[in-house]
């Protein structure tokens, strides 16, 4: 692919994650959500980059509360995303799992912090047990570094050689505690300690990320290791609704480096605004046909407990 | 064959038809095969499927959803089943859930098998039966080893649920004989449940109505031999079922229970744990007729303690079930 059909691509994600949180967070004010949702405004390249350079046919991902962007740039399919946030049958999980809980081909989610880290290990082993040649991607925010199962998992992915790549978005705070009052140390020592590969990168250029997470993929595909990735990170938005008590001069701060709008510079204007309207078009489609789809009863619902 | 050697080779069956069974688990290479020598032999038969791991139950448990998930059939050991609370979050908020909250779209097959019970002088946190707490997860079937059930069955059934099974194996039983067929003075009938495992019936008597019924499960089980004897010199008529599936609790097993609750009019239901909050209480409440007599019996509320005296005055026993007996019977 050519430069700037790349740069089209990536930056059409990334403005898709971010229009369809922008979305989401507009039908929760308007008490159209039930329940909540975390976005990860700010947080797409982290989402784009990784997605860009896995092997979407067979490669296994594991990520958390904190999903949209993993799964749009996974799968695309922001109808069974954002059906599934509505609470509508036609959603990814049926409308059960909510934005938290999502699952589609090789996608999983849970809302568990640190939870889904020794399941991604025991899909690892599996990978490797069957001697394929996939690799398991697991998601970890730096609150999520809090959890003991999160270093039982590094010992043994390194003691085992398994093909697991740690990815840890880093956006400084775990809901509203930042990191300086919850963490000892480095994050990447913490790895290193395990005999782990480690990389750190602060995420302000989405094209320098890709380059660092295809050499990372490709470290666990050819090795058969495990690899920690430390992506220093953002979010612009609140850990979930109402609940920000962060300086607004930090927030405008990193606004500056917002990696969407650094990208975007490399596009015309024209194309931007073809993209942003496409987008904004197909959004407005997908949320009218959403509007007239059923709701799963309860009956069904208990179909599942046989 | 004993109790333990019937789980050894139910597992090297599973594991030479089914390639995909894996062991994952504290300690269990040979020459040692676990704390309690279950898995012995195995790791030489089966070197690559055997997994041995660092004390990090969490992540056993956690490990083993991921690969049942992704098309290998784990079967965890928990060394002690004091230890199966640190698998609570995987067990709970993943392995249950996976399934349902995914609208069906994935399947996570897979047992926990791990030894509960105490009388063995191990103290607090070696010797409890801590099922009370993971009775009632839905989409988690809870399935007890005794001495009258037939064991491969309990794993063969667990093995075609493809659903995440805990199998609580008493300590107690190991090296006890099965006893699964009847004798001059015990008669042994199994009823298989909708779900396939199974209940045993046993009775002191043949062709005649039961004065009292006794429902329990596990390792309460090695009791009833010598009690329904005894009861047959006191001309008590002792009818017992023992639970196979203790959770969720089988439309067909309600049944039975019910059906012989009726006959008796007297119900003694009887766990290991304490049955406060416990496992009796929800038998209980299965009892539609109101004006049965029932009695509820466990292990006293409080902690195990490692001396011998203490420990058996702590702990469900022989005579306790006994007493009880006499006491409903005089009502």
């Amino acid at each position: 692919m050519m430069k700037k059909e790349k740069v089209e691509k990536i930056y059409s994600l990334m403005l898709l994650i971010r229009r369809t949180e922008e979305k989401l967070l507009e039908l929760f004010s308007r008490g159209l959500l039930n329940g909540t949702v975390h976005t990860c405004i700010g947080q797409e390249a982290c989402a784009v980059g990784v997605m860009e350079v896995i092997d979407k046919e067979i490669d296994i991902i594991f990520s958390n509360h904190r999903a949209h962007g993993h799964f749009l740039a996974y799968s695309e399919d922001v109808y069974g995303l954002l059906a599934e946030v509505i609470g509508k049958k036609s959603g990814l999980c049926g409308g059960i799992g909510g934005s938290q809980h999502l699952h589609k081909k090789n996608f999983y989610t849970n809302g568990i912090q640190g939870g889904m880290v020794p399941i991604a290990l025991g899909a690892a082993k599996a990978e490797k047990f069957k001697g394929s040649n996939a690799i398991v991607i697991v998601f970890l925010g730096d609150g999520t570094m809090g959890q003991g199962v999160v270093y039982e998992s590094l010992n043994i992915a390194s003691l085992w050689s398994l093909p697991l790549l740690f990815i840890l978005e880093d956006n400084h705070y775990a809901q509203t505690t930042p990191k300086k009052l919850a963490h000892a140390g480095s994050f990447c020592q913490r790895a290193k300690a395990f005999d782990i590969q480690t990389e750190h990168i602060k995420v302000d250029d989405v094209l320098k990320l890709i380059n660092v997470a295809d050499n990372a993929v490709r470290y666990v595909r050819e090795n058969k290791k495990p690899f920690f990735l430390h992506m220093e990170t953002y979010r612009f938005s609140p850990h979930s609704k109402g609940d920000d008590y962060r300086n607004a001069e930090e927030i405008a701060k990193f606004k500056l480096e917002d990696p969407l709008i650094k990208l975007e510079k490399e596009l015309s204007k024209e194309k931007v605004k073809e993209i942003s309207e496409n987008i904004d078009n197909m959004l407005l489609s997908i949320l009218n046909s959403i509007n007239n789809d059923n709701e799963m009863s309860l009956e069904e619902l208990l179909i599942l407990n046989n | 064959m004993k109790i333990c050697d019937e789980i050894n080779t139910v597992l090297f069956e599973m594991m030479q038809n089914n390639r995909e069974v894996i062991l994952i688990g504290e300690d269990i290479l040979d020459p040692y095969g676990g704390a309690f020598r279950i898995t012995k032999g195995l790791s030489s038969s089966f070197p690559e499927r055997v997994l041995t791991t660092p004390i990090s139950e969490a992540t056993i448990a956690g490990m083993s959803i991921g690969m049942a998930l992704r098309g290998l059939y784990p079967i965890a050991e928990i060394m002690f089943g004091d230890f199966i609370t640190l698998c609570m979050d995987q067990l709970l908020n993943h392995a249950s859930k996976l399934k349902p909250m995914y609208n069906g779209n994935v399947v996570v097959p897979m047992i926990m098998r791990t030894p509960m019970g105490g009388g063995r002088g191990y103290g607090p946190t070696h010797s409890q039966s801590l099922e009370k707490h993971f009775l009632g997860i839905p989409f988690i079937d809870i399935v007890a080893v005794s001495l009258f059930h037939n064991v491969k069955r309990i794993f063969l059934n667990a093995y075609n649920r493809r659903r995440p099974v805990i199998i609580i194996e008493n300590k107690l039983l190991y090296p006890m004989e099965l006893f699964i067929s009847s004798n001059d003075e015990v008669f042994i009938e199994n009823m298989l449940t909708e779900t396939g495992y199974c209940d045993v019936i046993i009775k002191n008597y043949i062709n005649n109505t039961p004065d009292i019924l006794i429902v329990t499960y596990g390792g309460v089980s090695r009791f009833l031999k010598t009690i329904l004897r005894k009861m047959i010199e006191e001309e008590i008529r002792v009818v017992s079922v023992i639970i196979g599936q203790i959770s969720p609790i089988s439309r067909k097993s309600i049944s039975l229970i019910n059906t012989y609750a009726n006959q008796c009019g007297k119900v003694l239901i009887l766990e290991e744990g304490s049955k406060e909050f416990g496992w009796s209480a929800e038998i209980q409440g299965i009892i539609e007729n109101r004006d049965i007599i029932i009695n509820r019996l466990g292990s006293v509320n409080t902690i195990i303690p490692s001396n011998k005296k203490l420990e058996e005055q702590v702990l469900i026993n022989e005579e306790k079930i006994i007493n009880n007996i006499l006491e409903m019977i005089r009502i």
